[in-house]
């Protein structure tokens, strides 16, 4: 056989076995990775950093408000806000399904979310429950929703509440480390059945 | 040379020149001064020869609910005070009255659990310093909720907070304290003695590294040497100390064997000064941490002569003031620790008299929030700290009191105090007591170790003789 044959041959051959590796381990249609890979291939740079960040939710607010202010507090109750998200921007359930929701993997998916926030800014956002959850839902300088209004429940202060209607406590150990609390069933903090993640 | 007429634009061209030219030579002429300045100052700088001083740095790890540790008493201020601060509310009846020499119409006390505090403040040997925290450059409340200045990086997050309290320069990576860049300038002071100025005796901390000067790391029990030799004539640590005095090629290697080398020296020097120092009789408190740290510093101030030392920066910390619970049961402790640790360290500068020589300060991550969230407080930002010494201009409180009113002229919101003195004003006025240049001019000694000094109004806080 020809050198330039042998060649070509084996090229073949590696094409073909990268081809069959990629079948065999690509993420199937619908899986959230796979929609964390697409969301963020076809995002702006901002929602790509956030996507890598595993952030399943993260959007790009086109104008971010400088200082978020809920539309109309009084009526931001322990209820499931309704409020839809900024226009224009796609929406992605951030929350777990019902079947699989847990106060732990509610807790888990908001330290999460501060992971994917660091991953696009650098460090934990700053400040207290009302803060965190501002700059969480767009309100921080790259103007990124890391987390849909629709999924998460704010009471009146404009706190992020847990499955039992309580804020959660963050403590901020540094601007990487941020530890969430949930006060758990009996709605007090630092007892022993709190959720922390 | 045919002359020409001089046009317009050729003559503010040369102008220009010569504008820039001229203040080459005025900037020239003023570095010239100013490193005249720190030249005599490093001569002499108001530093006698044969002085002594120390800075001693005691760090409330956590971040102190000081809100409660200098507690309003005037009826105004005290109602206010037990209104918002809820469940966290100290009995008027128990806290410790003290009188302050500024006429505001605001009287203050004490937490209860700090008498021997209250003492030393009445004896004029102790001032507290009102809302003290980190900042980058003065703050309102109008710009902290405008987003118009610049504020530190990671506000009310511990890690962040303690560096920016020891580096004295937040918004910079700075890997130096402002204490070791003290140490750096001030290192000739201490002649040709082998121990580093920077003597902690609570482990590693940012506080005390500077560019040139390492910090020294001693124990509660002394410096700390090599373990497992059966004294210095075992074979095997004579052949250890023979390996580190080999002549190496490696940078690294001469790098390791000179540090080694040191600290064995370091640890004989140390060791034997103590070994030979006259006991201290001062009783300090049992099973206090703080307390046994405190006593290693005043034992090595005794021996400060035999290790050929005029200048001390010492690191202490306590730990265990984040109370976001049982606040009301942890922190009277915690207070009450700091109180007596404190005092018996200001009777042993006494018994060794160098109380005028001794200066210590208290820093912490920030102060808390002066809401409660039902059992104990949240991270804030301004806090109240107190400069113990004989040379502190004490029985006063220095700075400006936060005025207690939550969404108030001085909260950034959530009971948080904006800071009305930088840490910057704060450890400036006591780097200039222990003996660096006070001038503000660019290049500067002042500014050399703390940077953003120039942007506050107060450089001197006048706590200090």
């Amino acid at each position: 056989m020809k050198p330039s044959r042998r060649l070509a041959l084996v090229l073949l051959l590696l094409l073909g076995g990268t081809l069959a590796i990629w079948l065999i381990h690509r993420d199937p249609p619908g899986s959230p990775r796979g929609e964390a890979s697409r969301a963020a291939d076809s995002s702006p740079p901002a929602a790509k950093i956030a996507a890598q960040g595993s952030i399943s939710g993260a959007t790009t607010s086109p104008n971010p408000p400088r200082s978020f202010v809920p539309k109309d507090p009084s009526a931001s109750t322990a209820q499931r806000d309704p409020a839809a998200p900024s226009p224009g921007v796609p929406v992605m359930p951030t929350s777990a399904p019902a079947a699989v929701r847990t106060p732990e993997s509610e807790t888990g998916r908001i330290r999460t979310v501060l992971r994917g926030y660091r991953a696009a800014l650098g460090q934990n956002p700053v400040g207290s429950n009302p803060e965190i959850a501002r700059a969480l839902l767009g309100s921080n300088p790259r103007g990124i929703q890391f987390l849909d209004r629709s999924t998460v429940t704010l009471n009146a202060k404009g706190e992020l509440l847990d499955d039992w209607g309580n804020p959660y406590f963050f403590h901020a150990i540094s601007g990487t480390h941020m530890e969430v609390r949930s006060p758990g069933p009996d709605g007090k903090l630092f007892t022993a059945d709190d959720v922390v993640k | 040379m045919p002359s020409s007429p001089l046009s317009r634009r050729h003559f503010l061209r040369q102008a220009a020149c010569a504008a820039v030219g001229t203040s080459g030579i005025a900037s020239t002429i003023w570095n010239l001064r100013a490193l005249g300045a720190a030249a005599t100052a490093a001569d002499t700088g108001g530093i006698q020869a044969g002085d002594f001083k120390a800075l001693v740095c005691v760090f409330l790890y956590g971040g102190n609910d000081s809100a409660n540790l200098l507690v309003p008493r005037d009826p105004a201020n005290y109602n206010a005070y037990a209104t918002q601060r809820g469940v966290l509310a100290l009995p008027q009846s128990a806290i410790l009255p003290i009188n302050d020499l500024v006429n505001d119409g605001r009287d203050f006390a004490l937490h209860p659990s700090v008498p021997e505090l209250r003492d030393i403040y009445n004896q004029g040997k102790l001032a507290f310093v009102a809302n003290v925290g980190s900042l980058m450059a003065p703050v309102t409340r109008d710009t902290y909720l405008n987003g118009s200045v610049q504020l530190p990086p990671q506000l009310f997050s511990h890690e962040d907070q303690q560096t920016q309290w020891q580096t004295s320069w937040p918004g910079n990576p700075s890997r130096t304290g402002w204490g070791g860049r003290m140490a750096d300038l001030l290192r000739t002071l201490n002649g040709s003695s082998a121990i580093s100025m920077s003597i902690s005796v609570a482990g590693s901390n940012v506080f005390e590294v500077g560019n040139v000067v390492s910090q020294y790391q001693v124990s509660t029990n002394g410096s700390i040497g090599l373990s497992g030799f059966n004294g210095t004539s075992d074979p095997r640590y004579v052949a250890y100390n023979n390996i580190a005095t080999l002549p190496y090629t490696n940078l690294f290697e001469r790098a390791f064997g000179a540090v080694t080398r040191r600290a064995i020296d370091n640890n004989v020097l140390i060791t034997n000064a103590l070994a030979v120092a006259p006991p201290l009789t001062t009783v300090y408190p049992a099973n206090s941490y703080l307390g046994d740290q405190l006593n290693m510093v005043a034992r090595l101030i005794s021996v400060r002569a035999a290790l050929g030392m005029r200048r001390q920066i010492y690191f202490v910390s306590v730990g265990g003031f984040d109370t976001h619970d049982h606040e009301l049961t942890d922190q009277p402790a915690l207070l009450g620790d700091v109180s007596t640790a404190l005092s018996a360290f200001y009777r042993s500068t006494v018994e060794l008299g160098m109380q005028n020589s001794v200066t210590t300060f208290t820093a912490s991550d920030f102060g808390r929030t002066f809401t409660t969230n039902g059992a104990g407080s949240d991270h804030g930002w301004g806090g109240h700290h107190l400069v113990m010494g004989g040379d502190v201009k004490g029985g006063n409180v220095y700075g400006r009191y936060p005025i207690l009113s939550v969404d108030g002229p001085d909260d950034t919101g959530y009971g948080r105090w904006i800071p009305s003195t930088s840490v910057d004003e704060y450890s400036a006025t006591l780097a200039k007591w222990f003996g660096v240049n006070p001038s503000l001019a660019p290049g500067g000694e002042m500014l050399t170790v703390f940077p953003n000094l120039g942007r506050f109004a107060t450089p001197d806080l006048g706590f200090m003789n």
